[in-house]
C-alpha cells in the first residue's frame, strides 16, 4: 500500500515539476512577446500556459530496490519543510520586498506591470522615467503581475514561495528518474530546502522578492537535464535561465562550454536551440525596454544566424574529432582555444552588447579582465568565507568539495556515470563563472562588491550542488548494499 | 576469518554478556580465525584472563558514570571509538556487535554496511523496566532511534528470547534478518558432575548434607534476592554468588543466606556441582549465562515464568514459576525432593560453539567476490548531510521565523522608507516620507543624479509616482508626460517643485528645483 501510495506521489511529483517548469518556461517566451503589444499579456496566458506545461509526458521512474522511509521520518521532513514554507510565505506575503535588489529592481515592474501588463505605459516606455534594471529578464515581474492580475489581495508574491517549492520538486523527480532511493532524495531535498541562504531572511532568500530563487530554478532544471541526458529538460533549463537574469545567460554559455567538451552533440544542439528561441523572443523586448532602436528582425536573425554557424562549426567539429584515437584530448584543446577566442574576441563581443545593458556595464565600463586577474585572491577568500565558514550554505560547499575531490564511485552504466560527470563540470565551470563579474569589475569598491554579489552568485549553483551529492551519495550507497549482500562468506 | 566483536564491557568486569563475548572470542579463536574485541576500559573484580594469541583486546576510554552512581552499565565512549571502529572493522571480515543500544553498536553497524562487511547484531537485555522510570523511558528513546538504525544497519539479528525477537522484527523493519539462536556454552567447562566430584565439590565447599540452593548473579534487586530471602525455609539454604555492594551482603546474611564472593569460572563449576538446585527468580533478563551454566552442569533450576523465555519452555531441568516467595518456596520443596543426579543425566540443551558459530553465520550468501570497501570520504558525507540538516532545523526557530516576524514587524512600525534606508544606513528616510505624505499619487517627482545608492528604492515606493529625470524637464514646467510635477512647501519653508538629489555618500536629500 505505501509502495503504492509512493510510486502515486512520484508521479504527480514529476508531472508537478516537468510540467509547471516547462509552463513557467512557455508563459515567459509569449510574455516577453506579448507585452511589447498595446493590450499587453493577456490575464488567462499565465493559467493556459502552466496547463500546457502539466499536459506534457512525464517519463516513468525507475524501480527502486528499497522501501521508501519510515512514516516518522516523512513526518519529520514534512514538518520541517512546511515550518519553512509558512515562514517563508509569511515573509512574502506581510510586506513588499524588504531587501535592496526586491526593493529597487522587481517590485517597481512587478506594480507597473500589475497596473498595465504591457510596456507601453510611462514607467518603461518614458527615458526620462527612472526605471531600475531596465534590460533585466521581465520573467518575476511578470508572474506576479499576472497572478495578482488574477487574484489580487497582494497574492501575486505567492510565487515567490512557490518557486521555493517548485525547484525542490525539479530536485526530486530528477533524482528518483537517475535512479535515487526515496529514503535518500527525501534527505537531499530537505537538506537543500533548508539551507540558511535560501530562508535567509536577508536579501536573495525566497521571500526577498530577488529572482535569485528563481535562477535557482533554472540551474537545478538546467543540471538535471545535462545529468538525465535529457533535451527536454535543458531547453526549459536554458529558457528560464535567460528569463530570469542576466547572469543566466553565462550559465548557458558554460552548460554550453562542458557539452562541447563532452562531445554532446545531441544535447549541445538542444541548448543551442533553445537559447536561439529564448534570445529571439527577448532581445527585441530588451532593446525596447532599453530605448534603444528597434531592429527587432535583424537583431532576430543576426542572433538566431551567430548560434547556427556556432552550432554547425562545434558539429562538424565534433565530427571530426570523434574520429581522432583521443577525442577527449581534442576537445579539451579546442575548447581550450575556444576560451581564448572569446577573451580575444571580448572587445567585439562588447561591442554588439548595449553599454546600458547589466552584461554590457562591465564589458564597456569594467576593467580589462588581464587587469582583474589581481582581483581573484580576494574573490577566492570571500568565496571560503561565505561558502564554507560563516554557515550559510550549510555544508553544501564542504561536501562538494569532498564529492569532487574524491574518485568517482563506480556507477550503473555509462549514460549514469556519463551524466554525473557532466553535471560535475558544469558546476565546475558555472562556478567559476561566478568569478567573471570581479575580474571585469566596474566597482571601486571590490570588496563590498564582492560581499554583496557573491553569496547570491553562489546560492544559484544549490541545486546542480545538492543533484551531484544526492546522485553520487546514491550511487556510493548502491554499490556498498551490492557489495554487503555479496560479501565473501567465511570458510 | 578475522572477526571484529564489539563490546560495551569485558571481563574484569563482571557479567554475563562478557562471559559470552569471551567465550564467543575463544570459540572463534580455538577454531582459526583472528579476533579482535573493542570494548570499553570498565575496570571490575573479575577474572581477567590471558587472551590467546589470535584474540586483540582494544579497551577504549569511557566515562563510567552512571555504572557507578547508578548501577546502569552504559559506557560512553571517547570520540576515539570512532576511529578504532572504523580501522577494525575494514579488517575484518565479519563484525558482531553485542547490545543493540550502547554507543558502538550503530557505529559498528553503520562502517560495516559502507564498507561491504558482514554485520551482526546480538541483543541481550531488550526492554528493560529499571527502578526509575525515566530511566526506563530512556532507554525506550534509545531503542527507537539508536536501536532502529543499528537494527536497520547489521544484516542479521540474534535473539535469544522471544521478547528480545519480537523487538528486533519491530526495528529492522525486514523480518527475516531476525534469527532465534540459544547462546552457546563450553561444554567442556559446563558438564554434568559424577557422583565423586559432587561428593568432593561439597566438602571442598564445607557443606554438609543440608540442601543448597543456589543464586548466582550481581546481587542486585532485580535479580529476585529478596523473593529468595522471603522464600527460605529451614529444610535448605540460599547461596549467593557475585559482586554486589556491601551493603546488600549485609542485607543477605542478615537475612540468612550466605553470601560468597565473586570467582572465577572454574571455581564456579565446583558450586553448581556442589549444589541442589539454582534459584533466580528475577525479571528483566535475556536468558541469564548463570542459568544455562547451571542447566549444563546437571543443576535444576527455577526461574522465572517470563513470556520472554517461552522458547525455553520445556527444557529439561528447567522450571518455571511466579517470581513470588509462596510460589518460589513450593517449587523449591517439590524440586530438593527429586534426584538431583537424575537431572544431569536428561540434560541436553547445551549450544556448542561450533554449532552456534555455524547457524550465526549460516545466512551468509555463497562466496562471489571480495568485500567492497568504501573510503572515509562516503561516511563524511553522510556525516555532512546529517550536520546540514542539524543546521538547518536549528535555525527555523531563532534565524527563520523570530527574525522574520522581527523584520515584518519593524516594517509595519517604521514604515518601508526608514525600514529600507535605515537598514541600509542611508541617508534620507526622513525626508521620502515626508515626500510620501505630501506628493500627490498621480503626480511625477523629479530627481537628480547620481543614481544609486537610496535612490534606487525610491521609484519604488514612491509608487504609484512616477520619478523623472530632472535633466528631461524644462526649467519652469509643472508637468511631464501629462502628469503634474509634485511641488508645494518644503519643512525648511522652501517652495518649488520637488527634486530628489542623491548625495555623495548615497543617501538623499529632498530640496525644490532651482529657478
Amino acid at each position: 500500500m505505501h509502495d503504492l501510495a509512493d510510486a502515486v506521489g512520484e508521479r504527480v511529483v514529476a508531472r508537478a515539476a516537468r510540467g509547471l517548469a516547462a509552463g513557467v518556461a512557455l508563459f515567459w517566451l509569449g510574455a516577453v512577446v506579448l507585452v511589447r503589444s498595446e493590450a499587453g499579456v493577456p490575464n488567462w496566458w499565465l493559467p493556459c500556459a502552466l496547463l500546457l506545461g502539466l499536459a506534457v509526458p512525464v517519463p516513468a521512474n525507475p524501480p527502486t530496490a528499497t522501501r521508501g522511509p519510515a512514516p516518522l521520518w516523512r513526518w519529520l521532513a514534512a514538518a520541517a519543510l512546511l515550518a519553512a514554507l509558512a515562514a517563508v510565505v509569511h515573509g512574502a506575503l506581510a510586506t513588499p520586498s524588504r531587501h535592496w535588489d526586491g526593493a529597487a529592481a522587481f517590485d517597481g515592474k512587478a506594480f507597473w506591470l500589475t497596473q498595465a501588463p504591457t510596456l507601453q505605459q510611462p514607467f518603461f516606455a518614458d527615458p526620462a522615467v527612472f526605471h531600475h534594471s531596465p534590460d533585466y529578464p521581465l520573467l518575476l515581474p511578470l508572474l506576479l503581475a499576472s497572478t495578482e492580475r488574477l487574484l489580487g489581495g497582494g497574492l501575486g508574491r505567492l510565487w515567490l514561495p512557490a518557486l521555493w517549492v517548485l525547484t525542490l520538486l525539479v530536485l526530486a523527480a530528477t533524482l528518483r528518474r537517475a535512479g535515487g532511493e526515496r529514503r535518500l532524495v527525501l534527505a537531499v531535498v530537505v537538506a537543500m530546502g533548508l539551507t540558511p541562504a535560501l530562508l535567509g531572511p536577508g536579501g536573495g532568500a525566497v521571500d526577498s522578492g530577488y529572482a535569485d530563487g528563481l535562477l535557482l530554478l533554472a540551474t537545478t532544471t538546467l543540471a538535471g537535464g545535462l545529468l538525465l541526458r535529457a533535451p527536454f529538460e535543458v531547453a526549459v533549463g536554458v529558457v528560464l535561465a535567460v528569463a530570469s537574469k542576466p547572469e543566466g545567460l553565462v550559465y548557458v554559455a558554460a552548460a554550453a562550454a562542458v557539452l562541447a567538451g563532452r562531445g554532446e552533440r545531441r544535447l549541445l544542439v538542444v541548448l543551442l536551440l533553445a537559447l536561439a528561441g529564448a534570445l529571439a523572443a527577448w532581445l527585441p523586448t530588451q532593446r525596447q525596454l532599453l530605448h534603444l532602436p528597434p531592429g527587432c528582425a535583424g537583431l532576430v536573425v543576426t542572433v538566431v544566424g551567430t548560434l547556427a554557424v556556432i552550432g554547425l562549426v562545434l558539429w562538424g567539429l565534433e565530427g571530426l574529432v570523434a574520429r581522432t584515437r583521443s577525442p577527449a584530448r581534442w576537445r579539451l584543446l579546442l575548447l581550450a582555444e575556444g576560451i581564448v577566442a572569446v577573451l580575444l574576441l571580448l572587445p567585439w563581443f562588447a561591442g554588439q552588447v548595449p553599454p546600458d545593458s547589466a552584461i554590457g556595464v562591465y564589458l564597456h565600463r569594467g576593467q580589462a579582465w588581464q587587469q582583474g586577474l589581481a582581483n581573484l585572491p580576494a574573490v577566492a577568500a570571500t568565496f571560503v568565507d561565505h561558502a564554507f565558514l560563516r554557515l550559510h550554505f550549510g555544508a553544501t560547499f564542504v561536501a562538494m568539495v569532498l564529492l569532487l575531490g574524491a574518485r568517482a564511485p563506480a556507477g550503473s552504466g555509462r549514460g549514469a556515470d556519463d551524466g554525473a560527470r557532466g553535471l560535475a563540470l558544469f558546476f565546475v565551470v558555472g562556478l567559476a563563472t561566478t568569478a567573471l563579474p570581479f575580474v571585469l569589475t566596474h566597482e571601486e569598491d571590490v570588496q563590498h562588491h564582492l560581499r554583496s554579489s557573491l553569496p547570491r552568485l553562489l546560492l544559484h549553483w544549490l541545486g546542480p550542488a545538492w543533484l551531484l551529492i544526492g546522485v553520487r551519495l546514491g550511487a556510493v550507497l548502491a554499490t556498498t548494499r551490492a557489495g554487503a549482500a555479496t560479501a565473501a562468506r567465511p570458510s | 576469518m578475522r572477526f571484529l566483536l564489539v563490546s560495551h564491557v569485558a571481563p574484569p568486569h563482571i557479567g554475563g554478556v562478557e562471559n559470552l563475548v569471551l567465550a564467543e572470542a575463544t570459540a572463534l579463536v580455538a577454531a582459526g580465525h583472528q579476533v579482535v574485541w573493542i570494548t570499553s576500559d570498565a575496570g571490575g573484580a573479575g577474572e581477567l584472563p590471558q587472551p590467546p594469541a589470535n584474540l586483540r583486546i582494544v579497551r577504549v576510554r569511557a566515562w563510567h558514570g552512571l555504572e557507578r552512581w547508578f548501577r546502569i552499565a552504559y559506557p560512553l565512549f571517547a570520540p576515539s571509538v570512532l576511529w578504532h571502529l572504523w580501522r577494525e572493522v575494514g579488517r575484518a571480515d565479519v563484525v558482531h556487535a553485542h547490545g543493540l543500544v550502547f554507543v558502538p553498536s550503530p557505529l559498528a553497524m553503520l562502517f560495516a554496511r559502507l564498507r561491504g562487511r558482514w554485520a551482526i547484531c546480538t541483543d541481550h537485555g531488550g526492554l528493560l523496566r529499571y527502578r526509575w522510570s525515566v530511566v526506563t523511558i530512556g532507554l525506550r528513546v534509545l531503542f527507537a532511534t539508536m536501536g532502529r538504525v543499528t537494527a536497520h544497519a547489521a544484516n542479521r539479528l540474534i535473539a535469544y528470547n522471544a521478547d528480545i525477537e519480537k523487538l528486533l522484527r519491530r526495528l529492522a523493519g525486514d523480518r527475516s534478518k531476525v534469527a532465534f539462536l540459544p547462546n552457546p556454552i563450553d561444554a567442556a567447562l559446563w558438564r554434568p558432575p559424577t557422583a565423586a566430584e559432587r561428593a568432593a565439590a561439597r566438602a571442598h565447599l564445607g557443606w554438609d548434607a543440608r540442601p543448597r540452593v543456589l543464586c548466582v548473579a550481581r546481587l542486585l534487586p532485580h535479580k529476585g534476592i529478596d523473593v529468595l530471602l522471603a522464600a527460605q525455609s529451614p529444610g535448605w539454604q540460599v547461596v549467593f554468588c557475585g559482586p554486589g555492594e556491601d551493603a546488600m551482603r549485609e542485607h543477605i546474611r542478615a537475612r540468612g543466606g550466605v553470601c560468597l564472593p565473586p570467582r572465577p569460572q572454574a571455581e564456579l563449576r565446583t558450586l553448581y556441582h556442589a549444589a541442589d538446585v539454582f534459584a533466580l527468580p528475577s525479571h528483566n533478563e535475556g536468558f541469564p549465562v548463570a542459568v544455562q551454566e547451571a542447566l549444563a552442569c546437571g543443576l535444576p533450576v527455577l526461574t522465572s515464568d517470563a513470556p520472554a523465555y517461552e522458547p525455553y519452555r520445556g527444557t529439561p531441568g528447567l522450571h518455571l514459576c511466579r517470581p513470588t516467595a509462596d510460589d518460589v518456596r513450593e517449587h523449591l520443596r517439590r524440586m530438593l525432593a527429586g534426584e538431583r543426579g537424575l537431572v544431569g543425566a536428561a540434560t541436553a540443551p547445551v549450544a556448542t560453539h561450533e554449532g552456534w558459530l555455524r547457524e550465526l553465520l549460516a545466512p551468509l550468501p555463497p562466496t562471489a567476490g571480495p568485500a567492497t570497501g568504501r573510503s572515509a570520504v562516503v561516511v563524511l558525507l553522510l556525516v555532512l548531510l546529517v550536520a546540514h540538516l542539524a543546521l538547518a532545523v536549528a535555525r527555523l526557530p531563532g534565524k527563520v521565523w523570530a527574525r522574520r516576524l522581527g523584520d515584518v514587524a519593524a516594517w509595519r512600525e517604521r514604515g518601508a522608507a526608514a525600514f529600507l534606508l535605515d537598514g541600509a544606513q542611508l541617508e534620507g528616510a526622513a525626508d521620502l516620507q515626508w515626500l510620501l505624505d505630501h506628493a500627490p499619487a498621480d503626480s511625477a517627482v523629479l530627481w537628480r543624479w547620481p543614481a544609486d545608492g537610496a535612490v534606487e528604492f525610491v521609484a519604488t515606493l514612491l509608487a504609484p509616482r512616477l520619478l523623472v529625470d530632472e535633466r528631461a524637464v524644462p526649467a519652469g514646467a509643472v508637468s511631464h508626460g501629462g502628469r503634474p510635477l509634485a511641488q508645494g512647501e518644503l519643512r525648511n519653508g522652501q517652495r518649488g517643485v520637488f527634486v530628489v538629489q542623491g548625495t555623495a555618500d548615497k543617501g538623499l536629500v529632498l530640496r525644490v528645483r532651482e529657478r
